[in-house]
């Protein structure tokens, strides 16, 4: 490849260039002392590129070629070398900041699925619906959850509301209600049923104190009655703000639930 | 070479930005379709092909419900399916996905909404929940109730705001799930005279698809054709830059990117259609244009590049380094080192810490200063060989390992989650999670897996309202299905097997009556035996009854006991097939975690290679600056730190004020000498 060709070259020539160099400062220690290289100056309309001029058309790996002295080190030492890595294609050393090519991501054969996912997930979606349809129509007692949250340094990381276990909400990362804001409403049958909150929280001036609670509340529907369900999730945990200062502190979260049935008209 | 595999992970970072939602998984399957009435545990994965929206099944339950008089029994208006569907969009808005599901699946697979499906309404309702479905990760009925309103007469009609919407859509999820081509086939219907932004839409489509192929060329040409009146303009074009880079032709490339990265697209007049990932997109044009410019060694154009990353940017750090980097490569140390010191006081956590450390210590080596950049290796060390080693130690534990990567992809705190299975210190979890790069593919895996969950913990409530249901019907059974009653040639399966099974009762009741009377046991023996083959009979035909596939079979599956039955034996049939692909995604979560970890040890290691060889140079550059100081003294030269030491004013203290000596006589202490020599 031209390119590669033309780095080896020059290459080659900025090896040569740096042995004559060594040899001649070798060659002086035993004679008089070195004096200081003077800087170099900048050429004129030099190119920007301090490999030489051929790296400004070629291209190729940057880094490819071995530095000099530094101009500015203030003295005869030079700078050691930026390059030591592996030779690279063509002998041209990489840089020492080059990522092997097996550090970037590879496809991975984690082997043929057993299950077709999409339609598995298709088929309960739609089965979760038209259930859920299904028992609209036929109860006439309903459940109206919901939340809010209350506490100036809790931060919610993880809001799950489920009803007899099974999740009705999930809530968006950074979920925050500082009103009461409705997460689900719907018919079922009268009778007990379980609401159950899963929280994660975590304190804002140091996300490290972070706890997780869940709690289970179980409540009854009337019959043709809407049950309101009030979940405020209460923060008052001083952990972030204490612990770290003074080796002392509380996780103060709590989730209350308040119930209420009201009349609901028959559809 | 780093800079071209940098395009290489900048391509797998556009692609994440170019869609919604996380890529297709490599453990994904191809869709298929089957009713969803029916058991459909499938173990097998099918081919695609046109999606079924599972609405029959709904349609039946609407009957079954209207033959019961269940339900409501007032006719659907145009307000009221306008109403719903201002719900529905109210509920999306929200969150309430699931609601909204069914909110709208109830809607639209009403008998009573066929004359409201050419209406805006109408075709509203089935967007929502073809959009509701997407949302939720069901992707298949969504597709199908997309292609529902492709397939309409009039669809194009007018603004065709449904229609375009609808393609909108099937074009974020053929990329969402990279199967090109499904949303080939269904944007197939798409006609030619559609809107310039629609048809830009299935062009950037058919670009992607192409890369997918490996078929660059094919790529270009549908990228070319993605106007400025496509959200997708920018992503086109970069992806046009970066095809025509691995091409070698940066300077087509480099043309491309400008026109993204130019400042003055950012303004209100840019002639160009774009969301918020425009702004994403236009800093890793920057950030390729600044790689471009190094790989030419053009190193104060790649600096000015890079400057262009705006400090709210999520490149910025990424900028900063490469910057670097590049003001290094020019010799331009000083440079390099006000670029890492802003990139430290930014003071996050970034994925090129360590990196940035290394190369700290190497301006400080090509600057001579020995001491500092041996200490900063030493460190790194120090800092970084625990860490190589708790990143070796994690891939042995699964838990810890998926802890660690979900906790590093959420933006979570590591040390809080994954602490207790790994037995590692929490300073070495964070410094791996800051470090790991996670490749998308891990991201949509575990969304899968979390779409998974939702939706088996979704399947329990359903478990249990098809529990409550059937108990309802149990107890007030609605109105028994007049068409049964009246029309029926005959008795059900059921209702003879009960008839049978009550028949025998009473026959054993006569027996126990005959036996009672004193009849002789040679007279009632053969009656008890032929009674006992009867009972055998009659729980044989039970048994059948009990079968769900059976009794559905029997009765036509048409009345709602029937549905109820066959729904609760496919949510029962669902439950192994979740565990399968539960297993299936934790196997590919596994694959994918364990390589990322890999991955980062692969780094380290290089990096730790690196500083130990950064330490020899600074040894030996030491050594080299003493042999240079001895030679100079030897030659009369002090050095200059002795040189200092000669200075009188550095051995005072604070208090303490140094005169130096200016002769005998101070000339302003004698009045009358002035002028006098």
């Amino acid at each position: 490849m031209p390119v590669v060709r033309s780095r080896i070259r020059f290459a080659l020539a900025a090896l040569g260039v740096v042995t004559v160099s060594a040899l001649a400062v070798a060659q002086t220690r035993h004679g008089t002392h070195p004096r200081h290289p003077p800087p170099p100056k900048p050429e004129a309309g030099a190119s920007d590129n301090p490999y030489g001029d051929q790296g400004a058309t070629d291209t190729g790996d940057a880094g490819a070629t071995a530095p000099t002295a530094s101009a500015d080190a203030g003295g005869p030492v030079p700078a050691p070398p930026m390059l030591h890595g592996e030779m690279g294609d063509g002998g041209i050393r990489p840089s020492p900041l080059t990522p092997a090519p097996n550090e970037f991501a590879q496809p991975i054969d984690a082997g043929a699925p057993t299950v077709d996912y999409d339609k598995l997930i298709g088929d309960i979606a739609s089965l979760r619906a038209r259930v859920a349809a299904v028992g609209d129509t036929l109860f006439h007692s309903r459940i109206a959850i919901q939340v809010r949250t209350d506490g100036d340094h809790g931060r919610i990381g993880h809001l799950v509301v489920s009803l007899d276990d099974g999740a009705v909400y999930t809530a968006p990362p950074g979920f925050k209600a500082d009103d009461w804001q409705d997460v689900y409403s719907h018919a079922l049958a009268p009778g007990r049923h379980a609401v159950t909150v899963d929280v994660d929280r975590k304190d804002d001036r140091n996300d490290a104190f972070r706890n997780s609670q869940r709690s289970r509340f179980i409540v009854e529907v009337p019959r043709d009655q809407e049950l309101g369900v009030q979940i405020k999730i209460g923060d008052d945990s001083d952990m972030g703000k204490d612990f770290p200062s003074d080796k002392s502190g509380s996780y103060d979260l709590r989730v209350r639930v308040k119930a209420e049935a009201r009349n609901v008209g028959r559809k | 070479m780093r800079r071209a595999a940098a395009g290489g992970a900048a391509i797998a970072l556009v692609t994440a930005l170019a869609s919604a939602q996380p890529q297709r998984p490599v453990a994904a399957s191809t869709g298929a379709t089957a009713p969803s009435a029916t058991p459909a545990a499938t173990t097998e994965p099918t081919a695609s092909g046109e999606p079924d929206s599972r609405g029959a099944a709904m349609q039946t339950y609407g009957q079954a419900l209207a033959t019961r008089k269940l339900g409501g029994t007032l006719q659907l208006s145009l307000d009221d399916v306008q109403a719903r569907a201002a719900e529905g969009e109210d509920l999306l808005r929200a969150g309430r996905i699931d609601e909204a599901v069914s909110r709208m699946l109830d809607l639209v697979e009403s008998t009573q909404f066929q004359p409201f499906v050419n209406d805006e309404a109408g075709r509203a309702a089935i967007f929502l929940l073809g959009d509701a479905y997407a949302r939720a990760g069901a992707y298949q009925p969504a597709r199908a109730y997309f292609r529902k309103l492709l397939n309409q007469n009039g669809a194009w009609d007018k603004i065709a705001t449904y229609a375009r919407r609808a393609v909108r859509r099937l074009v974020e999820i053929g990329i969402e799930t990279q199967r090109f081509q499904d949303a080939q086939d269904d944007l197939k219907m798409v006609p030619q005279s559609a809107p310039e932004e629609t048809r830009g839409e299935i062009s950037y489509l058919n670009g992607r698809a192409a890369e997918a192929k490996n078929d660059p060329d094919g790529a270009l040409a549908a990228y070319a054709q993605v106007t400025q009146r496509s959200r997708f303009w920018a992503q086109a074009t970069y992806l046009q830059g970066l095809i025509q880079v691995e091409k070698k032709n940066y300077k087509e490339g480099e043309n491309l990117f400008c026109k993204i990265a130019d400042p003055k697209r950012a303004s209100e007049n840019a002639p160009l259609y774009g969301d918020e990932r425009f702004f994403a997109v236009r800093d890793l044009a920057r950030l390729a244009l600044g790689r471009v410019a190094h790989e030419q060694f053009r190193f104060d154009d790649a600096r000015y590049y890079y400057y262009l990353v705006p400090r709210d940017s999520d490149r910025l750090a990424e900028a900063l380094y490469e910057a670097a980097t590049s003001r290094y490569e020019k010799k331009d140390y000083q440079g390099a080192r006000e670029l890492l010191d802003e990139l430290k006081g930014l003071q996050i956590h970034h994925p090129y810490e360590d990196e940035a450390w290394i190369l700290d210590a190497y301006i400080d080596l090509a600057q001579c200063k020995f001491k500092p950049a041996d200490d900063k290796l030493l460190k790194f060390v120090a800092l970084y060989e625990p860490v190589r080693d708790a990143a070796r130690r994690v891939q042995n534990d699964e838990r810890a390992m998926n802890a660690l990567l979900e906790s590093a992809r959420a933006g979570g705190d590591p040390a809080a989650s994954a602490e207790a299975g790994a037995s590692l210190g929490p300073e070495a979890l964070r410094a791996i999670a800051a470090l790991v790069r996670i490749d998308p593919a891990y991201g949509a895996v575990a969304h899968q897996r979390a779409v998974l969950e939702h939706e088996a913990s979704g399947l329990r409530l359903t478990r249990g309202s098809l529990d409550d249901i059937r108990q309802q019907l149990a107890t007030t059974g609605g109105v028994r299905p007049a068409q049964i009653a009246q029309f029926s040639s005959g008795p059900s399966d059921d209702e003879r097997a009960h008839d049978a099974g009550e028949a025998l009762e009473g026959v054993r009741r006569l027996l126990s009556d005959v036996e009672g009377s004193g009849a002789s046991s040679a007279t009632v023996a053969p009656l008890k035996e032929e009674l006992e083959k009867l009972q055998i009979r009659v729980n044989a035909a039970r048994a059948a009854q009990a079968t769900p596939t059976a009794a559905a079979a029997a009765t036509g599956g048409k009345d709602l006991p029937d549905l109820i039955r066959s729904d609760d034996q496919t949510a029962s049939s669902f439950v192994q097939t979740i565990d399968q692909a539960r297993a299936d995604l934790q196997h590919t979560e596994n694959a994918l975690a364990k390589d990322a970890l890999h991955r980062v040890d692969l780094r380290l290691s290089r990096l730790l290679r690196r500083a130990r060889l950064g330490r020899i140079e600074s040894v030996l550059g030491r050594k080299r600056a003493l042999e240079i100081e001895i030679e100079a003294i030897n030659n009369g030269f002090l050095p200059q730190d002795a040189v200092d030491a000669l200075d009188a004013s550095r051995f005072l203290k604070d208090n303490e004020e140094y005169w130096p000596f200016e002769g005998d006589d101070w000339p302003d202490e004698f009045v009358g000498s002035e002028g006098l020599k």
